[in-house]
């Protein structure tokens, strides 16, 4: 896109005219939030619906053998 | 907690990110009459792709086998239902990637721990894999209708995406690749060349039927393709990326909403173009069940023409190349952002290259994969949305936490509206899913 009177590259000195410190790739590396503490009804999801992935990944792997034999 | 502190060296992913932010500042404080169109050009891109992208070889081959099956009629407003889920699940990864500024992969094991993180990358992992080798039968078979040789067309598929990739540019890597993405819209002149029954269809988005044979195993397993088509995890993934690589702030969000809508509506508009266009196939009693993607396009020859038939092909090609473009990035963001390796397309090949590898050799060994002989491709194409929709509900469980986890979202947390619609969501995929697992075990069951 064409600016009139604006010449991005040589007027943008520095990145944190236009970015938010947060955005910074130097930030967002060293950034960690910390592990969140999980409550048990959040674990037992977790769980549940782990257990029904595989479960059903399983399955599907099996008809998908079962139709290629 | 938060480390910010402005660095002593200017970074050229940064550098670069910020030209592509000044041009949002300065269009946002100009009095321009057209600033809203320019301000739409500049913002629009992670919605449009992740929408688009997933309108990829294997949906377009299941809406195609839906609409060969069973016609308009159930199966349209359904697939209008899909895509409004697809835009609230995306809608919060918008929200989560501007408000963090962090990639999905890298929340996860921030904010769960290792554990459920492997878990979820070994999801992602093997349903990109997967995806990527449907992708490529999608670009053979395509190329295949206008006898072009496997190998030939697999190669210029690769070279395409390595060559997009290595403009080193989010921007220009953004451009082109939404260039591409438009050319699915190629499904509606073929719809149109079949002289739909544009009452009949009216009809179906209201009343949803006919549903021909009532509800069975076979509508079970096409509503979860269906929805495996329209809601996946790597669009988690990739979306939230790329908003990041963007550099979109919660200022964007709006705007962010608008891409992702464009992206539902056009990517809505592609899917239900390829059911009305194989529709006559069910018409005329032809079984296309098992059909490839240019067995699909053989079969409609004698329907719409050549230049019709032509078309089909050249958008199932074209479906298959922008998903490997997006869902191998998806990796390569996942891979940078675990082990904590440069992961930008604003970064130079030198700087990023692990980035890049994953990129690069995900898309190289699925395409060795679709050039094996007697490997199983025609399966593998047909169970990959179901395989992802399967994998969907704990993706979702994870979008959910995170983006009602108000110490990373500030502001940004989901309201009690979106939390129950996307709770019903997880809820109705997850029961599709079990329904599907009931009669596979039990084949005699009478649904």
């Amino acid at each position: 896109m064409k600016m009139k009177n604006f010449q991005l590259d040589q007027d943008l000195l520095w990145p944190a005219d236009a970015l938010e410190p947060e955005q910074l790739s130097e930030n967002v590396q060293n950034r960690h939030y910390g592990k969140k503490q999980l409550s048990p009804g959040a674990k037992l999801l977790f769980w549940a619906l782990r257990v029904y992935a595989l479960f059903m990944l399983g399955l599907v792997t099996y008809q998908a053998w079962a139709n290629l034999h | 907690m938060a480390v910010n502190h402005f660095p002593k060296e200017i970074n050229i992913e940064d550098r670069k990110r910020a030209i592509d932010r000044k041009k949002v500042q300065v269009i946002k404080s100009s009095q321009r009459k057209n600033k809203s169109l320019l301000l739409f050009w500049l913002l629009i891109g992670p919605g449009v792709l992740v929408m688009l992208g997933e309108n990829d070889a294997p949906s377009m081959l299941s809406y195609a086998a839906t609409g060969s099956t069973f016609g308009i009629g159930f199966f349209i407003p359904f697939v209008l239902l899909t895509f409004f889920m697809a835009y609230i699940v995306q809608e919060m990864t918008l929200r989560i990637g501007a408000a963090t500024h962090q990639g999905h992969a890298q929340l996860i094991f921030d904010r769960f721990g290792a554990f459920w993180g492997w878990f979820a990358i070994g999801d992602l992992l093997l349903g990109n894999f997967l995806t990527l080798v449907t992708e490529f039968i999608g670009v053979r078979a395509g190329l295949g209708f206008f006898n072009i040789s496997a190998v030939f067309s697999v190669i210029l598929a690769l070279g395409l995406v390595i060559g997009v990739s290595l403009t080193q540019r989010y921007w220009t890597w953004e451009r082109i690749t939404l260039g591409l993405a438009v050319f699915n819209l190629v499904f509606v002149p073929v719809a149109f060349m079949t002289h739909p029954n544009f009452a009949q269809t009216a009809h179906a988005l209201v009343f949803w039927n006919p549903l021909p044979g009532g509800f069975s195993q076979q509508v079970l397993f096409l509503m979860m393709a269906d929805i495996g088509a329209t809601v996946t995890p790597w669009m988690l993934y990739f979306h939230q990326s790329a908003v990041v690589d963007k550099g979109l702030t919660t200022e964007d969000i709006p705007a962010g909403r608008r891409d992702i809508a464009v992206g539902a509506i056009l990517a809505a508009i592609g899917g239900i173009a390829a059911i009305i266009a194989t529709a006559p196939l069910f018409a005329r009693h032809i079984s296309a069940q098992n059909f490839a993607a240019a067995q699909f396009a053989q079969a409609l020859e004698p329907i719409i023409g050549h230049w019709g038939s032509a078309l089909f092909a050249l958008g199932i090609f074209e479906a298959g190349l922008v998903a490997i473009i997006t869902i191998s990035s998806s990796s390569g963001y996942a891979f940078g952002e675990i082990t904590a390796k440069p992961h930008s397309l604003n970064q130079p090949v030198k700087e990023a290259w692990p980035f890049y590898a994953i990129i690069f050799a995900s898309a190289i060994l699925a395409a060795i994969i679709v050039l094996t002989p007697n490997a199983p491709l025609e399966y593998i194409a047909l169970i990959v949305n179901v395989i992802a929709t399967l994998a969907m509900p704990p993706a979702l469980l994870f979008v959910l936490l995170l983006a009602n986890d108000r110490e990373i979202m500030k502001r940004s947390y989901n309201s009690v509206i979106t939390n129950i619609i996307a709770i019903a969501i997880v809820v109705f995929i997850s029961l599709t899913g079990i329904v599907y697992g009931i009669v596979t075990v039990f084949p005699h069951l009478k649904l």
